[in-house]
């Protein structure tokens, strides 16, 4: 049975301070292979540190290379059962040095140890900042009338120049998904330069940068002039580029072009509620999808099969949403669904589309949707792991330029930026 | 990660209620008289024995009877009937308002489609060859008997398309010798590029000789087995020498232990291919020898002979990271993860170990856990560095090296230069759904024809 995990984002690391004039006890427990420090004035406060990670540890020039900030001690030479001989802790230069039966001896600096210790509080902890910020729902179906959310609107200039306002903007897509850069320019070379601020456009078998337009031959429906379904990018590919800048280079004149996006872990949310028969489907059903065809003298056929909801669920069963893979037009028509359970996969599909599309099961449904017609220099960067998007059907010219960033490079700026600026939670 | 239990589906299927069946439609092609079925003579299977089609409205199935189609049998012969759901039939129409057969994707807008859409009629050719359906939006399907029976629904056709998919059941055990394959019979013939793409993904490892050794080689050989290189944060591709200030412990002459690169990715690249642009074998390079480990084989050996560290190793996450600066500026990864990852039915299938970049703080971890954890990578690295699993060999000038980095780990002996000799490796990677794609491409070229790969 899963148990809800939380969705607010976490607080700020506590900084222990304990004064090593303070009586502080240290003891080594050779059964348990632990070392604690205690502070006489606040028993509560235990600090454990595991001989093993210890060891591991060791700060010193030869097991530590200080010049690449990475261990250098082998694992074969490493013996997880080496023990302590003595642990002496020093008042003057807040120090504890532990005597290894291996004949080394390693020193670390108390206010190192504070900041690593093991203990109760920190045991599954998310080490903020240091990992993905939890997403903010855009709407809470749990709720009777839902706040209306407005995408964040930044100058392309802005983001180019101000390393704050590029942390704030990273900040924002992390917990909502969703952020509008205007007055970028029309030039496609605009959607690179965003990238290499942030780290390098991803290529793909649609090149480092894709074009959108409506085409005489349309290779899909994305590029005719007709309304979409929702769906997130690249979907047939085994982990998908998580992030998507898409810029509007030229909008259509008449009506029509708006760019729509929904929330998918709002709706996912909704489905969990309302049909939790379906959401279960929709977590666990695997989805094989598909993108073939020739581009230039270069032919292709990916194929990747994901749970359209993915869930990140740890050993004590606590989850969260991870992933939204969902695409009608690339939902290979070859699928290895048990006969029995075909209609109803169907129906769950369908009844995610549903609550995406506003048509949803119940009558009291906070929309999880947002409709935008970007200009022309208007960018949209956005979640590709977790908002769907689409658009309405349109007449005469209308171009998008676009590209992909993966999340582990996005959250690395977000991070050294943050150190940079000695913004936001110390670790 | 996701987990798909038979059990769930079954259950969720029970507890919904059943829609009220609306008819159950029968319905007989159009036979000949039953007075010539009296006589043999009359019956040619092909144009004379008709289809049996019916559908059930409360199941959401269609039936359809083939009439069997060996030589000389009789109108009374027929194929065991055919099972299809009717929303999946309706989903998969093939009709151009529905499919675009260029791209074998579906252009039927999914906000149109009405999962539960019930039929208003269903009818099979009077040849067998056809079987046309009706909607009740006004919609007709036609699907050729061929085509449904590549798509079987029959517990044995989704076993073997689920076969074919499997990610270990194509994972072999390696010998203690590379597997060699030449450069230039690569570049230029696609049996043998097709071969080469197979064997990495079977065992994880092999070895190209006689590869050109111009700094552009790499990059060209990339673009070949997968469009393109997939770059990463130390660049479109890194070079392999010592550096004097070293951003990475692999731009070192020491000992490199066995690892698998870009460990601090959650999202990292597949395929590791390593040139080797000069390595002499005059006795200038002392040591370098290349040092690859299979990691499936060992998370397979200990699952037998150390269930509880092997289990620690599922399910104990560790925090890798990855500080410094290269060809994205600043950068700063962090990527939480167990060493052996389980997918859907239980099989290793990736291995993310590195200890460089294994960071130090693990405080997430319970402290009664980390001496099992410990132990555990003790005994996993152990296990990789002795045969089975090892397998030790010097990089040769026009050698290249290709590795799966979900399953093989790889280190290097430490190395002494002598006088002016040069060690010079150029590294990249490409993606594995490239190769893939690759490969269904080029076994479809093969094959001569369109058809769908089952």
């Amino acid at each position: 049975m899963l148990r809800f995990g939380h969705m607010a984002l976490p607080g700020p690391l506590k900084r222990f301070f304990c004064s090593i004039a303070n009586a502080t006890t240290v003891l080594l427990n050779p059964t348990e292979r632990v070392i604690t420090i205690k502070n006489a004035t606040n028993e509560d406060k235990k600090m454990h540190f595991p001989l093993a990670w210890l060891r591991d540890n060791c700060p010193c020039p030869v097991c530590y290379s200080a010049s690449s900030e990475l261990r250098n001690l082998k694992m074969m030479d490493f013996c997880p059962r080496v023990n302590a001989v003595s642990v002496q802790m020093s008042e003057q230069s807040e120090s504890m040095t532990v005597s290894w039966d291996d004949g080394h001896s390693s020193s670390y600096r108390l206010e190192w140890l504070r900041a690593v210790a093991f203990g109760a509080d920190t045991a599954g902890r998310q080490r903020p900042p240091l990992t993905r910020n939890r997403p903010v729902l855009w709407c809470d179906a749990s709720k009777a009338t839902a706040p209306i959310w407005q995408p964040k609107k930044v100058r392309f200039e802005h983001i180019m120049k101000s390393d704050a306002e590029l942390l704030l903007t990273l900040l924002e897509l992390e917990e909502r998904g969703l952020v509008l850069i205007e007055d970028c320019g029309v030039d496609s070379e605009v959607v690179k330069n965003i990238c290499k601020r942030l780290s390098f456009p991803r290529t793909t078998h649609y090149g480092e940068t894709f074009e959108m337009r409506a085409e005489a031959k349309p290779r899909n429906l994305g590029y005719t002039s007709d309304r979409l379904d929702f769906h997130t990018d690249l979907p047939y590919m085994h982990e998908q580029p998580g992030v998507q800048a898409l810029l509007c280079q030229v909008q259509a004149s008449g009506p029509g072009g708006d760019s729509l996006f929904a929330d998918g872990f709002s709706a996912a949310e909704h489905i969990r509620r309302s049909r939790p028969d379906l959401f279960r489907l929709l977590t666990t059903v695997p989805v094989r999808f598909r993108d073939r065809g020739q581009l230039a003298d270069r032919r292709f056929d990916l194929v990747a099969t994901h749970a359209t909801i993915e869930l990140d669920c740890q050993p004590d069963g606590e989850w969260c949403y991870r992933r939204v893979h969902f695409s009608n037009q690339q939902r290979d028509l070859l699928q290895a669904w048990p006969l029995a359970d075909v209609q109803l996969i169907y129906d769950a599909l369908k009844a995610f589309n549903d609550v995406i599309e506003g048509r949803d099961i119940s009558s009291d449904s906070s929309k999880v949707q947002l409709q935008v017609k970007l200009r022309s220099g208007e960018m949209a960067l956005f979640d590709n792991s977790r908002l769907l998007h689409s658009r309405t059907g349109f007449s005469g010219e209308r171009q998008l330029a676009g590209a992909y960033l993966l999340w582990d490079e996005v959250l690395s700026r977000r991070r050294t930026l943050e150190s940079q600026l000695q913004i936001g939670r110390q670790d | 990660m996701h987990c798909l239990h038979s059990t769930t589906l079954k259950s969720a299927f029970s507890r919904l209620k059943l829609l009220p069946g609306r008819w159950c439609h029968r319905l007989f092609s159009r036979s000949l008289s039953s007075a010539s079925s009296k006589s043999s003579a009359w019956h040619r299977p092909d144009a004379s024995a008709a289809a049996a089609v019916s559908v059930d409205e409360a199941r959401r199935t269609l039936s359809v009877t083939w009439p069997s189609s060996a030589q000389g049998s009789t109108a009374s012969h027929w194929e065991a009937a055919s099972l299809f759901p009717l929303a999946w039939l309706r989903d998969s129409c093939q009709c151009p308002t529905c499919f675009n057969p260029a791209t074998k994707s579906r252009t039927l807008h999914f906000k149109d489609f009405n999962p539960r859409v019930p039929v208003r009629s269903a009818s099979v050719s009077p040849d067998s060859s056809t079987l046309t359906v009706e909607w009740q939006d006004g919609h007709r399907s036609s699907y050729s008997r061929q085509w449904l029976q590549v798509r079987s629904f029959t517990e044995s056709a989704r076993r073997r398309r689920g076969e074919a998919l499997a990610f270990t059941a194509r994972k072999k055990q390696w010998s203690q010798e590379l597997t060699e394959f030449d450069y230039s019979e690569l570049m230029s013939k696609d049996s043998v590029l097709l071969e080469l793409l197979h064997h990495l993904d079977c065992f994880g490892c092999l070895l190209v000789r006689q590869s050109p050794t111009e700094l552009g080689t790499l990059p060209k050989f990339g673009q070949r087995l997968a469009g393109f290189l997939a770059p990463s944060n130390y660049g479109h591709s890194f070079e392999v020498k010592s550096k004097s200030d070293p951003s990475n412990a692999a731009y070192t002459s020491g000992y490199l232990g066995l690892h698998i690169d870009q460990s601090f990715y959650s999202r990292r690249p597949g395929v590791q291919i390593l040139h080797c642009i000069s390595q002499p074998t005059d006795g200038s390079i002392q040591g370098g020898e290349s040092l690859i480990a299979d990691g499936f084989q060992a998370a397979a050996i200990m699952r037998r002979s150390h269930p509880d560290h092997f289990q620690a190793l599922t399910t104990l996450p560790i925090d890798f990271n990855d500080y410094g600066s290269d060809f994205v500026g600043d950068f700063h990864f962090i990527n939480r993860e167990t060493v052996l990852r389980l997918n859907s039915i239980g099989e290793v299938d990736r291995v993310t170990f590195s200890g460089h970049s294994r960071d130090y703080n693990q405080n997430h971890l319970e402290p009664e856990k980390v001496q099992l954890l410990y132990e555990a990578l003790k005994i996993f690295y152990e296990t990789l560095s002795k045969p089975p699993c090892i397998i030790k060999h010097k990089m040769q000038t026009g050698h290249m090296q290709l590795l799966d980095n979900r399953r093989v780990l790889h280190g290097r002996l430490a190395f002494n230069v002598i006088g002016t000799a040069e060690r010079f490796l150029h590294g990249g990677y490409v993606e594995w759904d490239e190769v893939y794609s690759r490969m269904r491409r080029l076994e479809e070229a093969a094959r001569g024809d369109a058809r769908e790969a089952q």
